[in-house]
């Protein structure tokens, strides 16, 4: 108990906590009286709820201008209104309120974090190691660019689709026909002819994900094998395609020169939330829990 | 050996027979393998309905069903009580409420017994109630909101409002006749720059209804939300994009060359955003972000519906980065970053909309039913204030000040929630400013300049090249590329004055450039060797009766074009604008219809126009 009374957190909390009493303290008494009382003002913003007309100037007129019967209508709609709403107040229905109390639960979550960020403390030791344990983070991805021939499933069948692709591929290989002109040869594909320097996950998105780590295998194999010949056919979510690749990297690591500004930034993320859960363990900490019958 | 080849070749002559391939067994009729997209669609993915709390808390009374409503061709009753509308029905929609405190407005007024249960639900109905609407509510929520705190926070309320928008877009999406889209805004306002973007869900409610809109109250970062569409589409099997909106109004935050923690953007960040942002709203009622004047300082036409105060923030246009706010730089800065970092963030294609918050689609000119409901037609609409600026009055946004702007079209093979979907992914959209004119736009090798007469236009630059929002690259050794646009005018609108071709590119040393071709132009005025038309189409326009007549112009331009100043080294990214004659602004409209006098600085007479998605050529490797 003693050494949690040095942590500037907690009197901070504390000091918090009795501004809050000493305001709700003062706090008035809400009306509780049987009384309705139906004025002008109390009238004419209920009929604002109602009508939703927004400019004051416009429904005083149309208020003003009202026939008697009209306006008794109203009255008897705000009365019974109010009577029903008093009736749910008295029973107290608004209390005990889970929502609240997530809420209350938030905001001192906020008054910790800006504490967390006041006591961080960055040296390249830290930046060594957290870049040596998170390599992935910075991770630059594969890329690719080529340009495909494509036959339609739908429309001819997978098994026509695929023996087409496989005769236009004698043809465009026996031809020579270059990176520019495949568009000339095969079906309408839904999306693009040309794909230039997209990553894995793009390719997945237009072609589907086997169709996608196909194209990036062809890496492991001679590269002036691949680029500008015709390769396939591959089959994706729609058909067959024949592909012509002009460049396929690799995906690789950066050394910490490269991104020491990002690596430093995500020290600083990681030592916040370290404190954090220092601050939150500290404040769980003054409490004795019972278990009782669980 | 031998034996073996015999039985391959005879399998496939068998599977050739039953086959129906086009191009070895030709049909008579010229038009029965046609699969190109022949179709222009016309609607917007990014209209308020009294859903969104700045809408249902300043008297917008009109439901997502309305909106549906009224863009499929109803005549509906606005929240001023005006009977309204459209010329032609739309061809799709998408209502795209506010996320933070989805639908909570309209709770307020019809006491919905969930959002009562809430702490601040109950405080703001009382206050509702009070007649403090405005004072005690919305412009508290304002507050809070841009602070990104979420008042109500209840999940349950999120998806009653969700289950509302979703049921609208079901019940209304008719699959060739008229698409409901599934959508909504994330709104993102860190230090109130506008870092907007809607939400657009390809799917029906079966799978976007497993996930609930997340909002800038979850966070106030793209890439946070991108992660969020990542899980979406990893859990339901679904697809998603977003597009942003209103760079103009971001503080130079929208295209800004670091990452929301202040780092440079990284390849990741670039690979992200493009995967999940392919397209970016260039147009709309709070301001047109094509170009600037004081960044395209030889663009007689980059000063159109410019919106560059920020009443939050004032004249601060000295101190901030334009280039970071405006859609043909931001192109050119993609290249930029993408030869340093091997990615570019800013490949996007281009889509126009309102962003009105009167749950009307209507931006004719003569039918422009305005931005908020204060803003729908009155004698004094034009002098009152729009937004206000905290600071100085002077900075106020007036009425006056809207630019009846814009529509999206989608080329597709047909008017459904895929196909227009799958359009999108592949940016064959562009924005228009508020007109349904048609534009085309292929890049290729080898077009001639007869290909612009063919009765096969599209047919032949499709088999020929790719259209807006391709990329090409690798062309044939020494050859420039080649262009085929064609534009027509709205039938039930404006001739055209002239095509313009909008070319940025970076060198070898890293600089960016840009220059504007006129392509073809109309009355057989001249362009001359600078590549422009410097002689003006002249105007039609009667003043006193708000009308203009077809009598300049041409309905039709098509042509085609090579690059002149072509580098085969240089990144480079192209797209078309088409220029309408000068028409009446809305504010001509109302000067007629209500006999009003307007003061020298509202505009009363425009050129519309429309923005293609943008061509890429990548020099190969």
């Amino acid at each position: 108990m003693k050494v949690i009374w040095k942590e500037p957190l907690v009197y901070f909390l504390l000091l918090s906590g009795l501004l809050f009493l000493m305001f709700s303290f003062f706090e008035q008494e809400t009306d509780n009286s049987q009384e309705i009382v139906v004025d002008r003002a109390s009238l004419l913003s209920y009929i604002q709820q109602k009508t939703k007309i927004v400019q004051q100037d416009k429904l005083i007129k149309m208020f003003d201008s009202m026939p008697d019967d009209k306006r008794d209508d109203w009255v008897n709609a705000y009365v019974r209104e109010e009577a029903l709403y008093r009736e749910a107040q008295a029973l107290r229905l608004d209390e005990n309120d889970p929502i609240i109390k997530g809420r209350v639960i938030q905001k001192l979550e906020f008054i910790t974090k800006e504490y967390s960020e006041a006591i961080l403390n960055v040296t390249q030791t830290d930046l060594d190691a957290f870049f040596d344990n998170n390599k992935q983070n910075y991770y630059i991805e594969p890329f690719v660019t080529f340009t495909h021939v494509y036959f339609d499933s739908g429309t001819h069948g997978k098994n026509s689709a695929k023996s087409l692709a496989i005769e236009k591929l004698n043809e465009l290989s026996n031809n020579k026909v270059s990176f520019s002109e495949g568009i000339k040869h095969g079906d309408r594909f839904p999306y693009h002819v040309n794909y230039v320097e997209r990553t894995p996950d793009f390719i997945a998105s237009h072609f589907g994900q086997a169709m996608s780590d196909k194209i990036f295998a062809l890496k492991s194999s001679d590269m002036k094998n691949i680029t500008d010949t015709w390769q396939g056919p591959f089959e994706s979510e729609y058909g067959m395609h024949l592909v012509m690749v002009n460049r396929i990297e690799a995906g690789r690591f950066p050394a910490l020169s490269e991104v020491a500004q990002q690596v430093h930034q995500d020290v600083q993320r990681e030592q916040i939330q370290q404190n954090l859960d220092k601050s939150y363990q500290e404040i769980i900490d003054t409490y004795s829990v019972k278990q009782v019958g669980i | 050996m031998y034996k073996k080849l015999l039985i391959t070749t005879a399998v496939l002559l068998a599977l050739n027979v039953v086959s129906a391939n086009a191009e070895e067994t030709k049909s008579y009729s010229p038009y029965a393998d046609d699969n190109f997209t022949q179709n222009v669609y016309f609607g917007e993915f990014h209209l308020h309905t009294s859903f969104s709390m700045d809408a249902g808390m300043v008297g917008n009374t009109l439901t997502p069903e309305d909106a549906y409503r009224f863009a499929s061709g109803e005549r509906v009753v606005s929240s001023s009580g005006q009977p309204v509308k459209l010329v032609r029905p739309l061809d799709f929609l998408m209502v795209a409420d506010h996320g933070t405190n989805l639908g909570v407005a309209p709770m307020l007024w019809s006491a919905d017994p969930d959002l009562l249960a809430t702490e601040y639900g109950k405080k703001w109905y009382d206050l509702v109630q009070a007649g403090k609407g405005k004072e005690g509510v919305y412009l508290p929520w304002l507050k809070t909101t841009m602070q990104g705190k979420d008042m109500i926070n209840s999940e349950k309320i999120m998806k009653n409002a969700w289950t509302q928008e979703m049921d609208a877009a079901e019940k209304y999406n008719n699959p060739g006749v008229f698409t409901a889209i599934i959508g909504y805004e994330w709104t993102s306002m860190p230090n109130a720059a506008n870092l907007h973007r809607v939400v657009v869900f390809k799917d029906g409610k079966d799978k976007v209804g497993q996930t609930l809109p997340f909002t800038a109250f979850d966070s106030e970062d793209p890439e946070e939300l991108w992660k969020f569409m990542a899980d979406y589409e990893k859990n339901t099997g679904g697809s998603v994009l977003a597009i942003p909106h209103n760079g103009n109004m971001s503080n130079a935050q929208m295209f800004k060359t670091e990452r929301m923690d202040g780092s440079p953007i990284n390849n990741k960040y670039a690979v992200d955003r493009m995967r999940w942002e392919p397209l970016y709203e260039v147009t709309q009622i709070k301001g047109d972000g094509e170009a600037h004047p004081w960044l395209s300082t030889t663009d007689e036409f980059a000063n159109y519906g410019t919106w560059d105060i920020n009443p939050f923030m004032g004249d601060n246009r000295k101190e901030r980065n334009m280039s970071a706010e405006y859609a043909r730089t931001a192109l050119q800065v993609g290249l930029q970053i993408e030869q340093k970092i091997g990615a570019n963030p800013f490949k996007f294609g281009l889509i126009g909309s309102t962003d009105a918050h009167t749950g009307l689609v209507a931006v004719g000119e003569n039918n422009y039913m305005g931005k908020f409901p204060s803003s729908e037609p009155s004698a004094e609409r034009v002098e009152e204030v729009l937004i206000p600026s905290p600071i100085d009055k002077k900075y106020d946004l007036m009425t006056w000040q809207e630019v009846g702007s814009g529509l999206t079209a989608v080329w597709a093979q047909e008017n459904t929630r895929a196909s227009l979907f799958e359009a999108m992914q592949r940016k064959e959209v562009y924005a228009t400013t508020g007109t349904r004119m048609q534009v085309r736009f292929f890049a290729g090798w080898d077009y001639k300049k007869g290909d612009a007469l063919r009765p096969d236009f599209a047919k032949h630059a499709y088999n020929m090249g790719v259209p807006m929002g391709s990329d090409f690259t690798n062309g044939p050794k020494g050859k420039a590329p080649t262009f085929l646009i064609q534009a027509v005018r709205d039938p039930d609108g404006a001739n055209l004055d002239r095509v313009q071709v909008i070319k940025g590119w970076v060198d070898n040393k890293g600089e960016r450039h840009e220059k504007i071709y006129d392509v073809a132009v109309s009355g057989g005025r001249k362009i001359g060797n600078d590549g422009r038309a410097h002689k003006v189409v002249g105007s039609s326009i009667n003043a006193n009766k708000a009308s203009y007549t077809n009598s300049i112009g041409a309905p039709q331009l098509t042509t085609y074009w090579a690059d002149p100043d072509f580098n085969a080294k240089d990144s480079a990214v192209y797209y078309v604008r088409v220029l309408e004659i000068p028409t009446p602004t809305w504010q001509a409209y109302d000067a007629n219809f209500y006999d009003l006098k307007m003061p020298k600085e509202i505009p009363m007479a425009h050129q519309e126009r429309a923005y293609t998605s943008p061509i890429w050529y990548t020099p190969a490797h």
